[in-house]
């Protein structure tokens, strides 16, 4: 038994170190339309203790392919603080990090992008939205649905929404689940032509983070110039399965982007990473069953 | 068999064999089960987040994930240690009381294994999966007070119930805060 538990040891060693290894790969070169470059977003990403360190999060986004992420904490800025204060390398950042709040409230949840004070649940969403408005920042409707909706229009608080989550890792739970953000998102739109259609992963810690992502036509590669793009409902919402969601002309210039982001492997990837994760798995798992030491 | 196996099938005979064996386990010794719990916790986020375990990934989320593990230890302690009628020493008792985590550390490794899928697996074997440690804990705590400390049958059941709503008590309102149940709980009570 004892030479079995060394071996499982072992296994999670040198699973672990195999783990790391990752190849070299050039950078992407910026894809650039009709005058505008295209960054690839994920709105909706929780961190520690919903999730990862920050810190991983972001490098986890960049070995995906985003520019720019959003630190989105259920009714909290906890995630933007992680980032602030406990990322030694958040300067030389290569993703674009948001600061933002996941405002769970009763009846619809909105991520809110470029907020600097947590806007409290306790309030309709049109006053929320306008609270986010009042401090620069902008209130995407978070995996919404049909019921939530028919409140929404009666009280006419979609049209105070920047923009609708209409690829959410929930879409994949049904098929009548993906038709239900696509129709909200419809609605959206004949409620408001420029809403944006988002794409996020709501990232906890069943990844992958931007495995629903979007992609925003900025003028600038800025914080700014993000949340201008969304304002403008200059987006294309792209899922899982590579569809993309958003105006037919914007949709048209990303939509092979959106494909090949969407089967292409993580930056890096290497065989040696994935056969040393299965190892460190396997190991752990001998050592769970075996016991670490005798008792 | 390992007693670790032995605790998910016949959990009151397997405490009962260990307890004879009167081994010794110093103080340092017996955090080698909460530290693999936590590794499993580490490797298990780091997977299910990102699909792989990387030294840094790892190393990051065994840090910061043991808060799990600290507090699985912060209820169980002094529970222990209060016990008069503790039939081993107070590092060998949490030795072997943290043998029966393997339900808990298999369930963190299954989720792991199943969650990282780009295009999104279905969540109800996950569920179905975290009834079994639910289930089996109760059952392998209860023979641990049973055997471990020489309780009888109701005794063992009343420490159990104490640990485990302690238990579910400190990680409930932990999860309520993290997540924001309040207002999602307004809106169920709101909708019925």
């Amino acid at each position: 038994m004892r030479g079995v538990r060394v071996l499982a040891l072992a296994a999670v060693a040198a699973g672990i170190a195999l783990a790391g290894v990752t190849r070299g790969e050039p950078a992407r070169a910026p894809l650039v339309r009709s005058g505008y470059t295209v960054l690839v977003g994920d709105f909706h990403v929780h961190g520690f203790p919903d999730g990862i360190l920050p810190a991983d999060a972001v490098r986890e986004a960049a070995r995906r392919r985003l520019d720019v992420i959003a630190l989105t904490s259920h009714n909290s800025l906890r995630g933007w603080w992680l980032w602030t204060h406990m990322s030694w390398s958040a300067a030389e950042s290569p993703v674009i990090v948001l600061p933002g709040e996941e405002l769970t409230s009763a009846g619809y949840h909105l991520a809110i992008v470029g907020v600097s004070r947590i806007v409290p649940w306790r309030q309709p969403l049109a006053s929320a939205a306008a609270a986010a408005h009042a401090q620069g920042a902008i209130a995407i409707l978070a995996h919404p649905s049909r019921r939530e909706l028919k409140r929404w229009f009666a009280d006419g608080a979609l049209w105070t929404v920047d923009g609708v989550e209409v690829a959410h890792p929930e879409d994949e739970s049904s098929p009548d689940a993906r038709q239900e953000f696509i129709d909200v998102f419809g609605h959206a739109l004949s409620v408001k032509a420029g809403m944006a259609a988002i794409g996020s992963s709501d990232f906890h810690y069943f990844g992958p983070i931007g495995v629903n992502r979007t992609y925003l036509f900025v003028r600038e590669a800025t914080a700014n110039g993000v949340l201008d793009a969304i304002r403008a409902g200059r987006t294309v919402a792209c899922d899982a399965r590579g569809h993309a969601f958003g105006p037919p002309d914007l949709v048209s210039m990303v939509e092979a982007r959106c494909l090949e982001d969407t089967m292409a492997p993580p930056v890096g990837d290497t065989a040696a990473s994935r056969i040393g994760t299965a190892l460190a798995w396997a190991g752990l798992a001998a050592l769970v069953l075996l016991g670490p030491s005798r008792l | 068999m390992s007693p670790e196996l032995g605790l998910l099938v016949s959990p009151r005979l397997t405490y009962r064999a260990l307890v004879r064996e009167r081994a010794r386990v110093s103080p340092v010794a017996a955090l080698r089960r909460p530290l693999l719990a936590a590794a499993v916790i580490g490797v298990s986020v780091s997977i299910g987040a990102t699909g792989r375990a990387s030294p840094a990934l790892v190393a990051a989320t065994t840090v910061t994930w043991s808060y799990i593990v600290l507090l699985q230890l912060a209820i169980a302690v002094p529970l222990i240690a209060g016990g008069a009628r503790r039939t081993v020493g107070l590092a060998r008792a949490v030795d072997l009381f943290f043998a029966g985590h393997a339900p808990w550390s298999l369930f963190a490794l299954v989720a792991a294994a199943w969650a990282p899928s780009p295009a999104g697996r279905p969540m109800w074997p996950l569920v179905v999966a975290f009834v079994l440690p639910i289930a089996l804990t109760p059952r392998i705590v209860a023979a641990f007070f049973a055997e471990v400390f020489g309780l009888e049958r109701h005794a063992a059941r009343r420490m159990t119930i104490v640990h485990q709503t302690i238990t579910w008590t400190v990680f409930s309102v932990l999860f309520w805060i993290v997540n924001a149940v309040s207002p999602r709980l307004l809106e169920l009570l709101g909708r019925s």
